[in-house]
């Protein structure tokens, strides 16, 4: 069961690394041919600003959630460093609830975003615009599933601790 | 009420090491929810926006270009190079750490990447040559700081896009600073150096040495030219700048240094893309912050607030250059960039402070923050290259730290140091 359960994470750790390369790569050629189509065809490219905004925001979304898997989101420890032991496993429990609560709305407002505006059209791609919001409820999804465990695990670090 | 409701959730949680994205978002929330408008839709709508935007999409070619010239091996051209041209002076590596620290800032918009590329070559080679170790971590560390000063710079790109001003008037502006900062470090070594007896290189190149390392340093220092070439030659626009420098970092490192291998490639830009994230997440939420805090005045109610302590245009520089040194100290650069902007330029544009001024200020104010104890992120790098306590590092960074205050004091009351270059620039 739990090499299921860790098979499935490494399988999700590397889809999202290969969604983050790809769509980088996608930016970097999207403005690159911007600029040699206006320069060298003189014909200014419609859609190419647009697609590499879009996996921009797949980038920064999807990166966010591997991130917050990582556990490297900026943050200051400073002030935790200095609790005494008792106190920082509060804080640090209080610090996830705080995660848990944005990543709710983040869940909630995406599924509801997607969902009303799914048969809206991009402007210049043409891309159904459900397409590139889909990004904010599936990567906050796993956002919540990373927040949940380590959760989890404060809590029961916390509660370990009362024990002597 | 408002603002110690925001000010209130935000600092709690900050304190307690919730990640800013989250401190800021629950911040907002709670104001959202305050005001009757806690609609999620509404929450993810903006984050949406602010992301995307394609100005911003400069910084992920920045990171990008920037982590494919040090892996394409350039660092070690740059400070053969510099020692080439400040390597006899007393203090010799000392000089050669600034120098190439200058150059790579032309390549780099981060404080980190700068010093960690110029660290990992320079500290050990210091150490070689009997430099104690919290030199030449201090030394390193503080030339980093002109990473994100001399353009590019990402610090500068985020502010351009929240103040609504030239990126490419913001990366002129940077560069008399950024080598003004490079020059009093340097001074502050050859101090020390003549103090300790540090030595220095003996550089005898044969001019066919010399021409070999400097065209093979060449590649380098042609990159900030195309990028600001491009952009005032109103050929490109800064991300478009950004893109072509990727691409160009990308074929220097890989068919003129050949140094670059392609199974490098997906790490090298997953790394760029996380880092990318981990900046364009907190831009998210605070355009969700903005809103808010527009629909709540807040930025109005602190320009009142700072205004009733003074509304002399000089003092209220100084006031804000101390509050902005002291957030320095406790949170990141790019982070504090991106609270503060938008709460302090209604403050700017009250007293008729140049935004573009303003915005290369704040950008040497917070940079010198990667420098200042308890969090300063130069500081770490050079620390585990090192291998030397932060304690410790914080007191032999003394000297230099003073100097760049004394840097960013001057450029702040000669504004003209700062906008020449963008005046002759710009816009006619």
């Amino acid at each position: 069961m739990g090499n299921v359960l860790s098979a499935i994470q490494r399988a999700v750790d590397a889809a999202v690394r290969w969604v983050v390369i790809v769509l980088m790569l996608v930016m970097t050629v999207a403005v690159c041919l911007q600029i040699l189509f206006r320069y060298v065809f003189n014909v200014p490219l419609g859609w190419s600003e647009e697609m590499a905004r879009f996996a921009f925001v797949w980038v920064s979304f999807f990166g966010a959630s591997a991130l917050m898997r990582m556990r490297e989101h900026i943050n200051v420890t400073i002030f935790l460093d200095r609790f005494p032991a008792r106190l920082r496993g509060v804080a640090v429990l209080l610090a996830n609830l705080v995660a848990v609560i944005c990543v709710y709305f983040f869940v909630v407002g995406g599924i509801a975003l997607t969902t009303n505006e799914w048969r809206q059209l991009a402007p210049a791609t043409e891309i159904p615009m459900g397409w590139v919001y889909v990004a904010i409820p599936v990567s906050s999804g796993l956002m919540a599933i990373w927040v949940l465990i380590q959760t989890i695990e404060a809590a029961r670090k916390l509660a370990g601790s009362d024990r002597p | 009420m408002t603002l110690i409701l925001f000010f209130g959730v935000f600092f709690l949680t900050l304190i307690i090491s919730a990640p800013i994205m989250f401190s800021l978002a629950l911040s907002a929330l709670a104001l959202l929810w305050n005001k009757g408008m806690l609609v999620p839709q509404l929450v993810v709508q903006r984050m949406f926006a602010g992301i995307d935007s394609f100005p911003m999409m400069a910084i992920p070619f920045f990171m990008l270009a920037g982590a494919l010239m040090d892996t394409g091996g350039i660092s070690t051209r740059l400070v053969r190079f510099s020692n080439y041209l400040v390597g006899w002076i007393s203090g010799g590596l000392a000089h050669v750490a600034i120098m190439a620290s200058m150059f790579f800032a032309g390549i780099t918009g981060s404080a980190v990447a700068d010093t960690t590329a110029i660290g990992s070559t320079l500290i050990p080679l210091m150490d070689k040559r009997g430099f104690p170790k919290l030199f030449s971590a201090s030394v390193v560390a503080a030339a980093g700081v002109v990473g994100p000063i001399i353009p590019p710079s990402i610090p500068m790109v985020i502010y351009g896009v929240m103040a609504g001003v030239s990126i490419g008037a913001l990366f002129m502006g940077g560069f008399v600073p950024g080598i003004l900062v490079g020059l009093a470090l340097m001074a502050v070594a050859y101090v020390q150096a003549k103090r300790h007896g540090y030595p220095r290189e003996t550089v005898r190149p044969t001019a066919r040495e010399f021409l070999q390392a400097t065209s093979s340093a060449f590649g380098a220092i042609l990159m900030p030219l195309i990028i600001l070439g491009g952009i005032f030659g109103g050929i490109f626009t800064a991300t478009e700048a950004a893109a072509v420098a990727t691409v160009y970092a990308f074929l220097l490192g890989k068919f003129v240094y050949r140094e670059l291998a392609w199974r490098q490639l997906p790490q090298i830009v997953y790394r760029a893309g996380l880092n990318t994230a981990m900046i364009l997440i907190i831009v998210g939420v605070a355009n969700l912050v903005g809103y808010i805090m527009a629909v709540e005045r807040i930025p109005l109610l602190v320009a009142e607030l700072f205004l009733s302590l003074t509304t002399n245009k000089y003092v209220m520089l100084l006031l804000i250059n101390v509050l902005l040194l002291i957030v320095g100290c406790f949170v990141d650069g790019a982070s504090a960039l991106i609270i503060f902007t938008p709460v302090l330029l209604p403050l700017i544009h009250r007293l008729g402070i140049d935004p573009v001024f303003f915005g290369v200020l704040i950008t040497v104010n917070l940079m010198i923050g990667t420098i200042t104890p308890p969090v300063g992120l130069c500081l770490y790098v050079t620390c585990g290259i090192a291998d030397v306590r932060l304690d410790q590092i914080s007191r032999a960074i003394l000297p230099f730290l003073l100097i760049e205050i004394a840097v960013l004091l001057l450029v702040t009351y000669v504004p003209g140091l700062i906008m020449f270059l963008p005046a002759l620039f710009g816009p006619k």
